[in-house]
């Protein structure tokens, strides 16, 4: 429930930085890739539900949960910005699941940022990078997941420490970590 | 139709996780069924805690309990079916965008047959007196239909036991009249029995009939024969009216993509409390915007008095909203309905200072004032804690003096005093009084009748849209 | 109709298309949509919304394989890594038109559901676990008051004399913004609760989700709008699956 909630927060979040985002794609949409930077803004969601809840499926949910958000305030992708949001979760998840649910560490949010930066990687070349050179493909793909590893993985991190710090957390295992 | 639950408690104890101390501890005491008691107690007992065990939802995860405490002989626990449960926040007690999908979530999950549950949807409704259509959009209801919804959605799968948490804290007078009235059929109806906790008990005088209280450490639940009435009467000391601080006239008002506002003419003057009330919707907290320098005004003339134009830009004086930051915050004192939307700071301490250094004080002048403030609001000891772990009346009052710290000539509140116990009361009231009369022009919204009684004038704004 | 069958038809073309690479699925996938998709009835004004940002979105993958596309052809521009060639040129064309085809029909669809029908199709059609699907719809109607919370926030700054706008403000911002949803979540999942959602008992369903016929029919016009995607495009010999990179 909490995992929801957080998910409808974070697909606030994406809505207002996919505003943001319009005017800087224009500019770094003519850089040879590093539009892959911005990618992290979409990419904490699922780390945060995951380093918070740290059960079975919360990162995953938690990012569904945001895309669908996002598209209901009217971004254009719909039922597409959803498949986004449930594979980027997946590579959350992924990272999450190699700690075993067992740990809100920092090194455990760069893995599940890193993993989620990947995701997107996966499906953003073959429907936008498709038909240009190597290098650029390159670019993008380091971009992206250096992007997923500070916005979504380190930045959520301290989401999270700061939320459990405010006290928001009380029910939560990483309330009571150190 | 329900039967009514008894409950039974012999020595319980309940303790969070995290805390050295109970929460609540050795309670003994017997509700039958049928008996609607008030549960009452000062600020931070446990009453909420208690309602909340009752109804089952206080997790194993949250913490741990010792004794007994059982309703119809058994352990609480929301899936059997014999308690329901109402909150204070109207807000999150809504689950379903439809009212007839809200009332009928709680019968889902019983597993009530589709027909039956269509046939208790209806008589819900009309048992709380809402008649508004099952596909009316529960976002649309105001906040005491959403209380009277939540109660509805409560019934409809025929609990034994009501519990009502605060339910009438968020709402404006003609609420809270209706979710009394609704309450009052209801338990008629049913028979059910009912454990009510209310700051403002006075309504539900007629429908209890038992008085319960816990004392502040969370223990010893003694029996009242005499129902509890406010402690609200402040005696004022006499204050002089000074010049005027701010004044308007044919203002117009409205939040962008909303209907523009006529309000009436006002004149703030210095060392004068101005109180506005109006229902729901009736434009009071745009108004505090406006006038507060946050919301740009449709149309109509500003005026701002000798003492706050000192300093800013001609060009700036008669438009507040375009006043800078640093200017804003030295002239106005704007407080928020909820308190969490203000705080930006990581401690109490640090929050109450921000207004000095935004200024340009002095580190030594900062620490030194914002020791007194604390220490008035009796938050000294709280300096260090993050402002969002503080109790609901501590989070109002770092918020009224956290915005009041500079002094400022314009002091705007919204509901200064919603959800607050008497002794958190007595403190606003006196903050505000305070300010004052040391010279500010305090400008208040309420729905509360007591602090009315504190106000030097009131202004009551009715909800007039403008022909366009 | 099932809100599910259109978002299963949809989602089949799209994934053909992102499969595919080359003009001749891609053309036959906007045909066929152009023909079908105006069967959804959504207002004119919301359309051309949805169809403007697709075209935004679509026309900087243009861009972007325009400047680097993989080189063919007559070079018109070259500095650097830009090489605008007649080749490239192609590409972005087909990059541009592959994104149109493969994002409008979800995102028109999407916007013609109900959510509530949606939540009872994936619960009782798909039987997604109704914990999940519940937990989540009831939470998309925080979305309103959180909005609200951001706005008074942003106000609030302003009053205690902060900079209005900045990154600073945004990300400070937005954690306040996640202490409201954490807490506000905490209070609507007791709501729940203690109204009995959660608990192992079966549930009944107060609105019965059907799949009829015709939605069967529908999931099956997009097997075939997928097969003759392909159908036509290895008949023409111009059918290639997309490369990375």
């Amino acid at each position: 429930m909490v995992a929801a909630v957080l998910g409808v927060a974070a697909g606030l979040i994406f809505w207002l930085w996919g505003l943001a985002y319009q005017p800087l794609a224009v500019i770094l949409g003519i850089t040879p890739g590093l539009e892959g930077l911005t990618a992290g803004g979409w990419l904490f969601a699922g780390v945060l539900g995951g380093l918070i809840i740290r059960r079975p499926g919360a990162a995953i949910f938690t990012s569904i949960v945001a895309g669908v958000v996002e598209a209901l305030l009217g971004n254009a992708w719909g039922s597409g910005n959803i498949i986004f949001a449930l594979v980027q979760g997946a590579g959350a998840e992924i990272g999450i699941v190699l700690f075993l649910y067992s740990s809100s560490r920092v090194y455990v949010a760069i893995v599940a940022g890193g993993l989620a930066g990947v995701a997107n990687v996966l499906i953003t070349i073959p429907l936008y990078y498709s038909g240009v050179v190597p290098l650029v493909v390159t670019v993008y793909a380091v971009s992206a997941v250096a992007s997923g590893i500070v916005i979504g993985g380190i930045l959520a991190w301290i989401l999270a420490r700061g939320l459990a710090r405010a006290g928001a957390l009380a029910r939560f295992p990483l309330a009571h970590e150190r | 139709m329900s039967v009514a639950a008894g409950v039974e408690a012999r020595g319980w104890h309940w303790q969070f996780s995290g805390r050295t101390t109970p929460a609540l501890h050795d309670l003994s005491f017997s509700i039958a069924p049928g008996e609607r008691v008030l549960l009452s107690g000062p600020s931070g007992c446990g009453k909420s805690t208690l309602l909340m065990a009752l109804a089952g939802v206080l997790g194993a995860d949250q913490g741990v309990d010792a004794g007994d405490l059982l309703i119809n002989d058994a352990p609480p626990d929301p899936g059997r079916r014999l308690t329901g449960l109402v909150l204070q926040d109207p807000e999150t007690q809504v689950i379903m965008e439809r009212v007839g999908d809200d009332v009928a979530f709680g019968c889902e999950n019983f597993a009530v047959p589709r027909l039956e549950t269509w046939r208790r949807v209806n008589a819900a409704l009309a048992s709380v007196g809402l008649k508004v259509g099952l596909d009316a959009p529960t976002a649309s209801l105001s906040g005491g239909q959403k209380q009277r919804l939540a109660l509805a959605g409560v019934i409809a799968f025929e609990p034994g036991l009501m519990l009502l948490d605060e339910p009438t804290a968020n709402l404006d007078p003609q609420g809270v009249l209706d979710v009394v009235a609704a309450v009052t059929r209801v338990v008629n109806e049913t028979g059910c029995s009912l454990v009510v906790v209310d700051h403002n008990p006075a309504p539900w005088e007629q429908l209890l009939t038992r008085v319960m209280t816990l004392d502040a450490s969370g223990g010893l639940v003694s029996e009242t024969s005499e129902y509890p009435r406010g402690k609200r009467s402040h005696v004022s000391s006499p204050r002089l009216p000074g010049d005027l601080v701010m004044a308007t006239r044919d203002l117009v008002i409205g939040r962008p993509g909303q209907p523009p506002i006529a309000v009436p003419d006002l004149d703030l003057r210095a060392g004068t409390i101005t109180a506005l009330t109006g229902i729901n919707g009736s434009g009071k907290s745009t108004l505090s915007l406006t006038l507060g320098g946050l919301l740009a005004p449709q149309s109509g003339l500003i005026m701002v008095g000798e003492k706050l134009r000192q300093g800013l830009r001609a060009r700036h004086v008669p438009t507040p909203h375009r006043w800078p930051a640093r200017s804003l915050v030295r002239r106005v004192g704007n407080v928020f309905q909820s308190p969490e939307n203000q705080f930006v700071q990581p401690t109490t301490r640090a929050e109450v200072g921000l207004g000095l250094r935004v200024a340009g004080m002095g580190r030594a002048d900062v620490a030194a004032r914002v020791d007194d403030r604390l220490a008035l609001m009796g938050l000294t000891e709280l300096s260090g804690a993050h402002p969002f772990t503080l109790s609901g009346g501590q989070k109002r009052r770092l918020a009224l003096v956290s915005a009041t710290v500079t002094s400022p000539h314009l002091v705007v509140v919204d509901e200064p005093t919603f959800g607050q116990d008497d002794n958190s009361w007595e403190d606003v009231v006196t903050l505000l009084e305070e300010l004052a009369s040391s010279g500010s022009a305090v400008l208040m919204t309420t729905h509360d009748p007591d602090l009315l009684g504190v106000a030097d004038s009131i202004v009551s704004l009715s909800p007039r849209e403008v022909a366009s | 109709m099932n809100p599910l069958a259109p978002l299963i038809a949809t989602s089949i073309v799209g994934l053909v298309v992102l499969v595919s690479f080359d003009p001749v699925s891609v053309g036959v996938a906007l045909i066929c949509e152009a023909v079908l998709l105006p069967w959804l009835r959504l207002p004119a004004r919301r359309s051309l919304q949805i169809v403007a940002i697709v075209l935004i979105s679509a026309a900087l993958g243009g861009v972007a394989t325009a400047l680097y596309g993989r080189p063919s052809g007559v070079t018109f521009f070259a500095w650097g890594p830009v090489h605008i060639t007649t080749g490239s040129l192609e590409l972005a064309l087909l990059v541009g038109l592959r994104i149109v085809a493969i994002a409008l029909p979800g995102a028109l669809v999407f916007a013609a559901t109900n959510i509530t029908a949606l939540a009872d199709a994936l619960t009782q059609i798909a039987h997604l676990p109704a914990r999940f699907v519940a937990g989540a719809l009831s939470s998309l109607r925080m979305m309103s008051l959180l909005a609200d919370d951001w706005r008074t926030m942003g106000y609030a700054r302003r009053a205690r004399g902060l900079a209005a706008r900045g990154p600073f403000q945004f990300v400070g911002q937005s954690f306040a913004l996640f202490v409201r949803a954490v807490r506000r979540g905490s209070a609507l999942a007791t709501t729940m609760e203690a109204r009995g959602f959660g608990s192992q008992s079966p549930r009944s369903w107060s609105r019965p989700s059907v799949w009829r016929a015709r939605d069967g029919l529908l999931v099956v016009a997009g097997f075939v709008v997928a097969g003759l995607i392909v159908g036509i495009s290895v008949a023409t010999g111009s059918w290639e699956v997309v490369v990375f990179g």
